[in-house]
């Protein structure tokens, strides 16, 4: 009985630890989403409601899903009056999400030096240069999420299945 | 010691560098109470006008122009309170730059000079900031108390005014106070009030909500020029009387003219040391010699600011 529930035991926790990395991949597609979705968003508030930056960021907040807290943190920094530039609050937030590997950092770093210090069309330029590239990585993204999936689960899957029948 | 500041200057205080709000947190509650000006520039030190001196800013306080001990700005510093002054936006401060100032929650004025950027030989933006000049506005309730009696007919009703002064003498100041008089009723049959403040220092608006007293029944065009604000007001507010700062324009004048053929007073600022003065402006000539103002009225800074030089009949 206990060999039983310990064979279970084991192949769950293989069928767990696939799951993470699955899940760990399809975050990274929804965190790649939310930032397009924030960059196009804060672009709009300052082409067409030349709203003020701490502002357009926590409303960019609002529409970046998984990207949020960036926003918000960098919209927060700027309001508490520390003085803090755009660009600088930006580069701080970056640095505090936990989310972000050092490849999307250096991505992220992109708009950030010249955040708010020109004028609309040269700061939706910017920051639609920043949102193109993202799209790029959210392709590869993609891709590597559905090449990898069903890798990962099977292999968890049928790597729980052999340890339990090598163990018993 | 920032504690002890009155309001005017601690919003203030908000928009400049951390270097900067230290030095200016030295100052005296008394010396932050005359506090009219600062003057920021880069490689320069902190220059500091007062209501009747300047001095300059060090690290020990208050410090004469030669003295070696003065705080030079730095570039970063001059860069850092532009930012700050923007809200680090702006893309959104187009038509401020074109027109040289910016105008910060409380009415306060920061007036910028940089490099100038021409579209069709017109001023588009401003660029690499030299020098940003804040002007501290201060409400201050009863400054028109002494004038009001003499912009009165028999009937209690206003003149049609114009306020002359050169600046910094208390022309805004005397304009708002008298928007709060004629508005509240105070010492005056009160009035339906219609304010056009293109620069938004008379009312200071933000996000709908006058920072600065102008009266309970005053409806405030903000940010609007001055022609079509009138205008505007006329049309939809059915207001008595009308107010607004610094005219000068040429359509400025005919939606003055429009204004008193509708039977609507008027009180208006304008520029200037004295009527010879405006006479020499083909615009304020002309209104002379219209009479289209019954009262106006010459402000200095002789005694101080908004001392009432002289009221002429027009």
């Amino acid at each position: 009985m206990s060999k039983l529930l310990g064979a279970i035991l084991i192949l769950l926790a293989c069928g767990v630890a696939g799951q993470w990395a699955v899940q760990k991949l399809k975050s990274r597609v929804q965190l790649l989403f939310g930032l397009q979705q924030g960059i196009h968003s804060l672009s709009k508030e300052i082409s067409y409601s030349a709203t003020g930056m701490s502002q357009a960021l926590c409303r960019a907040a609002e529409a970046a899903g998984k990207a949020a807290p960036l926003f918000r943190k960098a919209g927060e920094l700027l309001k508490q009056g520390e003085g803090l530039s755009a660009g600088e609050a930006w580069e701080q937030a970056v640095s505090a999400q936990e989310l972000l590997d050092g490849e999307l950092e250096e991505l992220l770093r992109l708009p950030g030096a010249g955040l708010g210090l020109s004028d609309r069309e040269s700061q939706a330029r910017h920051l639609e240069l920043c949102r193109e590239r993202l799209q790029e990585a959210e392709t590869q993204a993609k891709s590597r999420e559905q090449q990898y999936a069903k890798v990962y689960q099977a292999l968890s899957w049928g790597g729980g299945a052999v340890l339990v029948l090598f163990l018993l | 010691m920032s504690a002890a500041f009155s309001f005017p200057l601690k919003q203030i205080l908000d928009y400049l560098p951390p270097a900067l709000r230290s030095l200016l947190e030295m100052l005296s509650p008394e010396q932050a109470e005359e506090l009219e000006e600062i003057r920021i520039k880069a490689e320069a030190p902190l220059l500091l006008r007062f209501h009747r001196e300047e001095a300059f800013l060090g690290r020990e306080g208050l410090l004469p122009q030669r003295d070696a001990r003065l705080y030079r700005v730095s570039r970063d510093e001059l860069h850092r309170t532009v930012m700050l002054l923007s809200d680090s936006s702006f893309y959104a401060l187009e038509e401020e730059l074109r027109r040289g100032y910016i105008t910060l929650p409380g009415g306060h004025r920061a007036g910028l000079t940089g490099r100038a950027v021409l579209e069709k030989g017109a001023i588009r933006t401003l660029k690499e900031i030299s020098s940003v000049n804040i002007r501290v506005a201060r409400p201050v309730k009863g400054a028109a108390r002494e004038l009001l009696p003499r912009l009165l007919d028999a009937e209690g009703r206003p003149f049609q005014t114009l306020i002359v002064s050169p600046p910094r003498a208390g022309k805004t100041t005397i304009l708002r106070d008298l928007s709060r008089m004629f508005s509240d009723g105070e010492e005056v049959e009160p009035l339906r009030v219609g304010l056009v403040d293109e620069r938004s220092e008379l009312a200071a608006m933000r996000d709908g909500v006058a920072q600065l007293p102008v009266g309970l029944r005053t409806d405030v065009l903000d940010g609007c020029p001055k022609a079509e604000g009138l205008m505007l007001l006329l049309r939809s507010m059915s207001p008595q009387l009308l107010l607004c700062d610094e005219i000068g324009r040429e359509e400025d004048v005919q939606a003055l003219q429009e204004a008193a053929n509708a039977g609507v007073k008027l009180i208006a600022s304008a520029h200037g040391r004295d009527e010879q003065e405006l006479l020499c402006r083909p615009v304020f000539a002309r209104l002379l010699a219209q009479h289209c103002f019954e009262r106006i009225v010459i402000l200095s800074r002789r005694l101080g600011p908004g001392t009432i030089e002289r009221v002429i009949e027009g």
